[in-house]
């Protein structure tokens, strides 16, 4: 994981996250769930790479590190999300759809 | 590829485990490796795992269409707390109040500002307003101020709202929220007649709760509030009086004497409220404020010692874990204004201010005596029912008040649970979408969820039986099991 965790400067890391890998949905919503822990900025890279940069906020010791560390984990989980809602994603429209329709 | 996976949420529940729900919020826990599997749809069709996610409809290897017909059909059952549109309205006879808590969410007003006192033209148009609802329920509740300072008012909304009543025969049904102090016999026996419930607050043991809730003419609220208790159940029966508490920083580290407080009281069960962020609640959040890590915290291990009171054969409820409990074991509808999706505001609850404003809830409200009235629907005495209900502003606030497509919510395993609170998020962070990340609500219903979650995963029977006797409101009788195991 080593190679994919740059480091900027004391306050700032960046992540290259594999396009081939990951989608940008996925990326996006993992970067939402830790802008409480600090500010980040999406970027592209190069044609397969997206850079996740991650400054740490002036309030509060964030490890920046332990935030990427669990950022990774959570990119996981996340592009399982993606791949579940387009396999199924469709199903849930019928299902809302079939619900408010009205009953013979 | 032998089965389809059907819509899902899921979350790391522990290190072991993924807690996985579908649609309808029917769930299971399955192990961190039969989870890849499913993933994978490579799960054995005979495998105990694969036979219970087809049980709870979060994957099927038969035709796909009857599964749509049976969740859709679940599904209509989980939201139709929609048909009740707008089942709650709260009306405030009057801001003047006689309490002075030190928490106030709703700016009260001097007891001789009359002028903060509802009319009779504007009382008739709220009621025009009110019956105007295609809701098959009306609850007419009167919020404060203290309505016993506007008695006659209170009592016109009654009695026109029953004459309108004798046309549109709705389920109606009044509340009166109020301190008690100035509550008279034949207050109690015009209640009494109209079948009217009572709401009052109790925030624990006499010291505490006269720290939180004083009066303005004395100190002493709590050995009032107790006798009138006590005679409003002489003349409406032991179970028309209901309380509520809110917990100040003074309240902390004291939940299980506040439980004890309302068993010693008769009454059968509480809701554990954490402090709004409105009025002097906000203005002194400093002195009167807490974490919301701090709130859960106390509120764990006051329902610890609820469910464990429960299990020595003392039937107590926690009511917000009984409505969450609600929502995990059972099919159906549990609308709560605070927490619902769509969200409560103005389709299942709404106030009508003293002078005739309506806001899409008490916050709103509690917003706009605090000068802001981005929640302000109009007013009974210039809008029409149309105009006040059916606006492109309820409409777009709707749109942005459901957790099916709010960030982070969208995919929440908790979602089927949960509910969307955009006064709330606006006036904590600004915005009525609001950022989960940071939210103070989303870290408390999340934390009280997963706990009540474990409780149910860990297969107590005993302490199944006594979510159960809260689900359906009734003691567990005879010591007998109604679950299975």
């Amino acid at each position: 994981m080593k190679e994919i965790v740059k480091k900027i400067s004391d306050n700032q890391l960046l992540i290259e996250v594999n396009k081939k890998i990951y989608e940008f949905e996925a990326i996006l919503q993992t970067s939402y769930k830790f802008t409480d822990k600090c500010y980040i900025n999406i970027d592209s890279i190069s044609e397969d790479i997206i850079g996740v940069y991650f400054k740490k906020k002036d309030e509060g010791d964030v490890s920046l590190e332990e935030v990427v560390d669990k950022f990774c984990n959570e990119l996981i989980d996340q592009q399982v999300r993606v791949v579940v809602e387009r396999s199924c994603g469709s199903i849930r429209d019928e299902i809302v759809k079939k619900a408010f329709s009205p009953i013979n | 590829m032998s089965y389809k996976l059907l819509p899902l949420r899921f979350e790391r529940f522990n290190n072991d485990e993924i807690f996985i729900t579908n649609e309808v919020g029917e769930f299971t826990f399955i192990s961190k490796d039969k989870f890849e599997q499913l993933i994978k749809c490579t799960l054995n069709p005979q495998d105990e795992t694969f036979l219970n996610l087809k049980a709870k409809q979060i994957l099927t290897d038969t035709d796909i269409n009857p599964v749509i017909e049976m969740l859709a059909t679940k599904y209509r059952t989980k939201k139709s707390f929609l048909n009740k549109f707008t089942a709650l309205h709260m009306v405030v006879p009057t801001l003047r109040c006689n309490s002075n808590c030190r928490y106030c969410q709703v700016s009260r007003k001097d007891v001789e500002a009359h002028q903060f006192d509802m009319d009779k033209s504007t009382a008739k148009k709220v009621v025009d307003t009110i019956f105007q609802s295609p809701s098959p329920m009306i609850k007419i509740e009167f919020q404060g101020g203290e309505p016993l300072l506007n008695f006659k008012i209170v009592k016109q909304i009654i009695e026109y709202s029953e004459w309108r009543n004798l046309f549109k025969k709705k389920d109606l049904e009044f509340v009166i929220c109020t301190n008690l102090s100035l509550m008279t016999k034949d207050m109690l026996k015009y209640l009494k007649k109209h079948h009217v419930y009572i709401s009052t607050s109790l925030d624990g043991p006499r010291d505490l709760h006269n720290k939180n809730r004083p009066l303005q003419a004395t100190d002493n609220s709590y050995d009032i509030l107790i006798e009138k208790i006590s005679l409003c159940r002489e003349y409406l029966g032991h179970d028309s009086v209901s309380a509520l508490m809110t917990a100040s920083r003074f309240s902390l580290e004291r939940f299980k004497e506040i439980v004890d407080e309302y068993i010693s009281q008769g009454f059968n069960g509480m809701f554990l409220r954490s402090l709004n962020p409105y009025g002097f609640a906000k203005r002194d959040r400093r002195m009167l404020g807490y974490t919301m890590e701090e709130f859960v915290e106390n509120y764990i291990e006051a329902l610890d010692y609820i469910i464990d009171i429960n299990l020595k054969g003392t039937y107590f409820v926690e009511s917000f874990a009984s409505l969450l409990l609600t929502r995990m074991l059972t099919p159906f509808s549990t609308g709560f204004v605070d927490l619902q999706s769509p969200a409560g505001i103005a389709i299942s609850g709404v106030i009508y201010d003293y002078n005739g404003n309506v806001y899409v809830s008490d916050e709103a409200r509690m917003l706009a005596a605090m000068g802001d009235n981005k929640f302000l629907m109009g007013n009974v005495n210039k809008n029409s029912y149309l105009e006040l209900f059916n606006s492109e502003f309820i409409r777009s606030l709707i749109r942005s008040a459901c957790l099916e497509c709010l960030p982070e919510c969208s995919s929440c395993a908790y979602q089927s649970f949960c509910g969307a609170d955009p006064v709330r998020n606006y006036s904590e962070q600004g915005d009525i979408v609001g950022h989960r990340p940071t939210s103070e609500i989303c870290k408390r219903n999340k934390k009280i969820m997963h706990y009540l979650l474990d409780l149910v995963k860990q297969g107590n029977g005993k302490i199944e039986d006594v979510f159960w006797s809260w689900i359906i409101r009734r003691p567990i009788e005879n010591n007998v099991c109604i679950t299975s195991s």
